[in-house]
């Protein structure tokens, strides 16, 4: 546990200091994407938690990015207004749809959730107001406050991690809590957690609508951040690379899991310099795998290889009778 | 007339789908696994069929055969090393699925470009019928599919091979207990599914023109509600649901234009929260 704590202090000393070390606008965007995949990696764990595998997490990324760029751009909201509310769009909308969807199974949600994913990027692209095929350009930037305008990346690196520490800290208090409790234990077993008085759709739904929230706040500061909203950032294929940040990084982890594959695979595709053509395919290769060979994930790496040491030196240190001569 | 026009091209789609849907209820009920690179095999047979028919020049037929061969063992290949080692691990199967597709695709997009690449149909020509003009190919398929499906529906229903593969759907324990073979018929099941995959794509290239690496996707989505709303596992379940798809795609795209996909996945949605189990599937229990 003191090992966890210190190495993410310093990971987070790491992020908080990087500008400062390194002043370089395209190393910036690069951690940048790391870190707003993680948010969306995370929030997207929180829904695997309770049992549910959802291919919609991109869906309201997009939902609440179009949101926040359409309240700006056309009803003349501030970006600070826009950026909460685009999340609680994302959340009202959450609560509606799950409150028929999370009845089902498995196999079931998956279905819809991969279907309502579609059906939004068809909805975005046939329909001008919100951006048709070619999406809404010139989105603005967020607005000045203090001194900070917004012009330099640095300033959206900062934004990006405020809001990556709000996401770590809300989620680090669910799950050490009594509510995270109750979602581990509904999406271990559902029957059982019903059965013992758990009132199943609730927390269900609360799960769900935290972790959309998130996912639609991140698509706003994605939408001001490249001053564009497109259809093509909330295809199913993102919905699939946020799961494959969360799965390589270890999906028992609930924060660190999801930041160390966001960051292992966006990290590796900018120093093995790997054209955006081959990116899905190197990720689909590197997630399966880890599911065949290390199912808890990257993050189990460290624990696996010292078992594995230690195993190997209790062989070699006891001899062929494993010490029992 | 555009209704006839309508009518038979909702026919080419009925068949597209009824082949590609049936090999994956197949597969579904047998390996427990939506195998969401279906859509993915459908393509490589396009593109076996680009290389042998349009490049290497030889006879469509011989083409088509490879391609179906070809994806049979591919799915055969998929069987034995991904999909066997995942039996009752739901998450994993659909997580390696999912990834299958990008890996497939990626692997395709790498080695033959992104392009599409364009290839002529087989057969040269049109044909009137009820008004209605079409490419002789487009009746070719139509037939052919037709073809297809009733040796399907003979294969599975009056052979001894068909009735181990809908035992084992219903109840692999106890067809094991009959003395089925589970390894064989697993096998068999796969490669006739992904074969179908094959020959689908394959007959289906030359009608469309082009290939892309992509081109399995906008099929996927498509196989995912025949089989969903035929049930899952029912073979003529989907047959009837591809028939319904086709008619109202068809006719869809006549009247409201792109807005068809919206509603075909909006009917999706609506379909599983109402009567999961489709027209003719059982409810489908997961095996934990």
């Amino acid at each position: 546990m003191r090992m966890k704590v210190t190495f993410g202090l310093f990971f987070l000393a790491l992020l908080v200091s990087g500008p400062i070390l390194r002043n370089e606008p395209y190393w910036m965007h690069v951690v940048i994407i790391c870190i707003y995949s993680s948010i969306l990696a995370m929030s997207w764990l929180l829904i695997l938690r309770i049992g549910h595998l959802s291919l919609a997490h991109a869906a309201f990324m997009g939902i609440g990015g179009i949101s926040s760029a359409l309240l700006v751009m056309e009803a003349g909201l501030s970006f600070w207004l826009a950026l909460p509310l685009a999340g609680l769009i994302a959340a009202v909308i959450a609560l509606v749809l799950g409150f028929p969807i999370l009845r089902v199974k498995g196999i079931y949600f998956l279905i819809i959730t991969f279907a309502f994913n579609e059906l939004i990027v068809i909805v975005i692209r046939n329909w001008k107001f919100l951006g048709g095929y070619v999406g809404l350009i010139d989105v603005p930037r967020p607005d000045a406050i203090g001194g900070i305008d917004f012009s330099s990346k640095v300033h959206y690196y900062y934004l990006i991690l405020f809001l990556m520490a709000v996401t770590v800290i809300v989620l680090y208090r669910i799950y050490s809590s009594r509510i995270g409790r109750i979602f581990t234990s509904i999406g271990e077993d559902e029957d059982l957690a019903q059965s013992v008085g758990i009132n199943v759709q609730r927390y269900k739904l609360l799960a769900f609508a935290i972790g959309c929230f998130f996912a639609g706040l991140t698509g706003s500061f994605v939408v001001h951040y490249l001053n564009f909203s497109g259809a093509e950032l909330f295809i199913t294929w993102q919905s699939l690379n946020i799961q494959i940040y969360a799965i390589v990084g270890g999906m028992g982890y609930g924060i660190g899991g999801p930041i160390v594959g966001a960051f292992f695979l966006t990290l590796l595709t900018q120093f093995l310099d790997i054209p955006i053509k081959a990116q899905p395919l190197v990720y689909a290769a590197i997630l399966i795998l880890v599911i065949f060979f290390l199912r808890g994930g990257l993050i189990t790496l460290p624990q696996k290889v010292s078992a594995g040491i230690a195993r190997l030196s209790k062989l070699w240190v006891r001899g062929p009778n494993h010490g029992t001569a | 007339m555009p209704l006839a026009q309508i009518f038979l091209n909702a026919l080419l789609l009925t068949m597209l789908y009824a082949l590609v849907s049936s090999g994956l209820t197949l597969v579904l009920g047998i390996a427990r696994i939506v195998n969401f690179a279906h859509g993915a095999l459908y393509m490589l047979g396009g593109y076996i069929v680009y290389y042998v028919f349009q490049e290497a020049g030889l006879p469509f037929v011989a083409a088509l055969v490879l391609a179906v061969l070809g994806m049979g063992l591919f799915g055969i290949f998929l069987d034995k090393l991904l999909f066997r080692r995942l039996t009752g691990q739901f998450f994993a199967a659909v997580i390696v699925c999912l990834g299958l597709v990008f890996l497939i695709e990626g692997g395709a997009a790498m080695i033959f470009t992104e392009k599409q690449q364009s290839l002529p149909s087989f057969v040269s020509g049109t044909v009137h019928i009820f008004g209605a003009t079409l490419g002789t190919e487009r009746i070719v398929v139509i037939v052919a599919g037709a073809i297809v499906m009733l040796g399907l529906f003979y294969f599975i229903n009056r052979t001894k091979p068909g009735a181990a593969m809908r035992a084992m759907a219903q109840d692999s324990e106890a067809a094991a207990l009959q003395g089925i073979d589970f390894n064989y018929t697993s096998a068999l099941a796969m490669g006739i599914g992904c074969g179908l995959a094959g020959f689908a794509g394959g007959i289906l290239a030359p009608v469309y023109g082009v290939v892309d690496p992509y081109m399995g996707q906008a099929i996927m989505f498509k196989a995912i509600l025949v089989i969903t709303l035929g049930g899952f596992g029912s073979v003529p379940g989907a047959f009837i649901a591809a028939l319904l798809i086709g008619l109202v795609e068809s006719f869809g795209s006549w009247y409201i234009g792109q807005w068809v996909s919206a509603v075909l996945f909006g009917i999706v949605i609506v379909l599983l929260l109402v009567r999961p189990r489709g027209i003719l599937g059982v409810e489908y229990i997961m095996r934990h």
